[in-house]
């Protein structure tokens, strides 16, 4: 273990069990570790337990077994105020921006909210902070009047961003969080993320199906599939490193621009 | 070559928005797939959407002609629209959930599709089912049929889509956004059940996607499209190779791509 751990998993499992009375795995001894700083990705296909693994992070699942270190501590039996504080530490951005969003809240609302619940500031205090946040994700200060309707999707992940990084946390999990957005979009939401860790340093827990950009800012990327880590991809270069069948076929299903001829042609014979 | 659909200086115009494709011209080539890419709100769908005569009332086609096979769809009404559209042309949207009656097995849905545009019996409208269910690798059809959408993955339910739309052997597939709900594996399982769509049947695709790879993929020729204009129309390689627009060339530059490729 690596002197500055801040989170790590031993064995974590979770269990459902369906209308039937069965048992399904959807996370099955799933052990990683997290550094302070560091970005880890996690990949895989749609139902490969990613989600559930970054809900059991941030407390919002409860694990069937296993155990959650943070920060030196085993989080998984946390009650009451120490519960409250570790939602504090590990912050979640998720796919869909409009579905984060009270329609009928205000931004600045929304930007306040978890100073005001944590009683962290006043609400004077809170718009004001909200303002300097905003400006730190380059949106207008006027937007804390806005409507979430009134503003485009990468606008409104801009708003998530700023939220979750100005609660100061430990962690920030983003699940799927460009994937709702075009690619240019994406791009500036990346750099934006990438900039601001620069300056905060929190570590980052990305969980996303895009192979090509998990590489492009993971320091290590764990592949799961079918709620098991199969492999722990180190390096920088996915393509060279895989070795697991599982890492290949993904590889293989990814549609690049560079390469079109090459994949047109296998394609036809 | 004599083209399957041609599109003549269409503009569409949405209340109080104005014009949110201008001037488009285009064309479409038999057995030919053809790649819409952009971001959102470049008029991608709404394109699409007009071919298909599916646009919301409070938009209306200020100008244009839509030609398929020399006849000028734009001037239909109702009773030959019925007529044309899934049996010439068919339609493929993102989610195939909101597609599919939820309350209804796929058995049902997919007879009284196949029954609504030709006069043969249920029995013989279930034979035809099951076989095109299994011409798309859904191997079990007797319990895809039986089954509710809930009942199937995204990616089983995209391929019903497809396969009911596949029913009428249209000779031209709309597909907005087909793969973007979806995973890369299965992504790439639906991809190529398109392209083998226009190896076996000779169908023309418009596959509107705003992703690029996916594009560059399946299609012969990729249109970009920005602020409802075409800005670049050519074939595949040469979009992707030497675009000529600067917007182009920073779309292109904002794909991820995997170092080892």
């Amino acid at each position: 273990m690596k002197q500055n751990t801040i989170l790590e998993l031993k064995d974590v499992n979770k269990h459902f069990r369906d209308n039937d009375g069965d048992i399904f795995k959807a996370v099955e001894d799933v052990s990683i570790t997290l550094a302070k700083g560091e970005c880890i990705g996690i990949v895989g296909e749609s139902g490969c337990g990613k989600s559930t693994l970054a809900r059991i992070i941030a407390h919002l699942t409860e694990v069937s077994q296993g155990r959650i270190i943070f920060k030196g501590k085993d989080i998984v039996k946390l009650q009451g105020d120490a519960l409250k504080a570790h939602y504090k530490n590990v912050q979640m951005i998720f796919q869909s921006p409009l579905d984060t969003f009270s329609p009928r809240m205000t931004i600045g609302g929304y930007l306040i909210e978890p100073f005001v619940n944590f009683k962290l500031m006043n609400k004077k205090k809170a718009y004001e902070y909200a303002q300097e946040l905003l400006d730190m994700v380059g949106l207008d200060k006027d937007y804390i009047k806005k409507y979430p309707n009134e503003l485009s999707g990468g606008q409104l992940q801009r708003v998530v961003i700023a939220r979750a990084i100005g609660i100061k946390p430990d962690i920030i999990i983003c699940d799927e969080c460009t994937s709702a957005l075009d690619v240019s979009i994406q791009k500036q939401i990346i750099n934006l993320l990438l900039a601001l860790k620069e300056k905060t340093d929190f570590s980052n827990v990305f969980i996303t199906h895009d192979l090509a950009l998990a590489e492009s800012i993971c320091d290590r990327i764990y592949v799961m599939y079918q709620g098991e880590i199969v492999e722990m991809i180190e390096g920088q270069n996915i393509v060279e490193e895989a070795k697991h069948p599982y890492t290949k076929i993904l590889l293989s299903s990814v549609f690049s621009v560079k390469n079109f001829e090459n994949i047109g042609n296998q394609r036809i014979g | 070559m004599c083209k399957l659909l041609e599109i003549k200086s269409l503009t569409v115009r949405y209340d109080g928005e104005g014009d949110v494709i201008k001037n488009i011209n285009m064309d479409v080539g038999y057995k030919e797939i053809i790649g819409i890419v952009g971001e959102s709100g470049s008029g991608k769908t709404t394109l699409i959407r007009t071919i298909i005569n599916l646009l919301a009332p409070s938009s209306e086609v200020v100008s244009g002609d839509i030609i398929f096979e020399d006849k000028n769809i734009r001037k239909y009404n109702k009773e030959a629209w019925r007529k044309l559209r899934n049996n010439e042309i068919a339609m493929i949207f993102q989610n195939p959930g909101a597609y599919l009656n939820p309350i209804i097995k796929i058995g049902k849905q997919f007879v009284e599709s196949i029954r609504n545009h030709r006069d043969i019996s249920k029995a013989e409208a279930i034979i035809q089912a099951k076989a095109i269910l299994e011409k798309m690798h859904l191997d079990d059809s007797d319990r895809i049929m039986n089954a509710y959408p809930f009942q199937l993955s995204g990616g089983m339910k995209q391929r019903v889509a497809i396969a009911m739309a596949l029913a009428m052997k249209p000779k031209l597939i709309l597909a907005d956004e087909p793969t973007s709900a979806l995973d890369v594996k299965t992504q790439a399982q639906i991809v190529n059940e398109l392209i083998s769509l226009r190896n076996n049947f000779d169908t023309s695709i418009i596959i509107v996607t705003h992703n690029i790879g996916v594009a560059a993929y399946m299609s012969d020729r990729i249109i970009v499209m920005n602020q409802g204009e075409i800005v670049e129309n050519d074939t595949k390689k040469e979009v992707i190779t030497q675009p000529k627009m600067e917007y182009t060339k920073q779309l292109l530059a904002a794909i991820p791509e995997l170092k080892g490729f």
